[in-house]
């Protein structure tokens, strides 16, 4: 029997609040948990995908910056990269593996016959993007720069678009994503990326011919 | 038993052909079917090739063999939500160079 967080919490508000009150728990009570990954653990050469020219933006996205203009605003005085620490490499875990276990992943078709909408995932499911979109909520609520949690589109081991959220750091692009746990420099994804929403303007930067040569993300 | 006893299992197997292994909703095959059609159309060529000539002008032959299943992927790609045909045109040499790799390296090291 699904169970899903919106039978428990009816409103959105309720909801929100809920998932962010686990998922904020978890950062306080989990963080050595989700040790298996650790901030020394990141390459010690930064690698950084490059972001090339405006392209073209995605029409669901563009519904969704007009219902959630806050989410897709770009703030430029925000710094464009996320200094990890200690705590907010933990931070940063705990958010990604707590959204993940706590949304339902199911397709636009499935779940609102649409092909294609973006959502924070209010009635507890989603699909690939819901999942980010939350996750970047989350993490600007912790206090992490918006500006650099940039939602990005690639084409993943099934040759399918998969959107993806990229945290720009100071230790490289880091990739979250709810096909895995693990928090991966964008090299190790396996993916090959396609765009993602630019840091300086609300729009779309194309991200060339940049393929990530390893994959571990196979799912 | 009569031709209709015989002619419905026969027919339930092919709807079950015809509607199954992930096509989409239209009963078209989805993006991944048509990635699937050609990783396995490259990999029949190039083992064909592969047999007569370098792993190098293999590969580049299994590439030209298998342009209508490329493009019939890359078509399904480009109308699928999150991606355009603008960024399909833009990322398609990174594809066909990860192709190439994928059938260098026998699919060892990274899938297509």
């Amino acid at each position: 029997m699904r169970y899903g967080i919106s039978q428990r919490f009816p409103t959105l508000k309720g909801r929100l609040a809920a998932l962010g009150g686990v998922v904020l728990l978890a950062g306080l009570t989990l963080a050595p948990g989700a040790g298996a990954q650790t901030l020394a653990s990141l390459p010690t050469v930064p690698s950084t995908i490059t972001a090339g020219a405006p392209a073209r933006a995605i029409a669901a996205w563009v519904d969704f910056c007009q219902s959630y203009t806050a989410e897709c605003a770009v703030d430029t005085a925000e710094p464009a990269q996320i200094t990890l620490t200690p705590a907010t490499w933990n931070t940063i875990v705990s958010v990604n593996r707590r959204v993940n276990k706590s949304l339902r992943a199911v397709t636009d078709m499935e779940h609102l016959n649409v092909a294609d909408r973006w959502d924070l995932a209010e009635d507890g499911s989603g699909d690939c993007e819901d999942f980010q979109l939350l996750k970047r909520k989350f993490l600007a609520e912790a206090g992490l720069p918006r500006r650099a949690m940039r939602m990005t589109v690639v084409i993943d081991e099934k040759g399918e678009g998969h959107a993806v959220l990229t945290l720009i750091t100071d230790r490289g692009d880091l990739v979250l994503d709810n096909k895995t746990s693990a928090v991966l420099p964008w090299r190790q994804t396996g993916y090959t990326f396609i765009k993602r929403e630019s840091q300086s303007t609300v729009g779309w930067v194309s991200l060339g011919r940049a393929t990530s040569p390893v994959t571990t993300a196979n799912r | 038993m009569t031709i209709r006893d015989r002619a419905l299992p026969a027919l339930s197997l092919l709807c079950l052909i015809l509607f199954s292994g992930g096509a989409s909703a239209e009963g078209q095959p989805g993006v991944a079917d048509r990635h699937g059609a050609w990783r396995a159309c490259l990999h029949r060529n190039f083992a064909l090739q592969v047999a007569l000539s370098s792993r190098v002008i293999a590969a580049d032959s299994a590439l030209r063999a298998c342009r209508p299943s490329e493009q019939a992927y890359l078509a399904a790609l480009s109308t699928s939500p999150l991606v355009d045909g603008d960024d399909v045109a833009r990322v398609r040499p990174a594809l066909i160079l990860r192709a190439k790799g994928w059938l260098l390296d026998g699919g060892a090291s990274r899938p297509l």
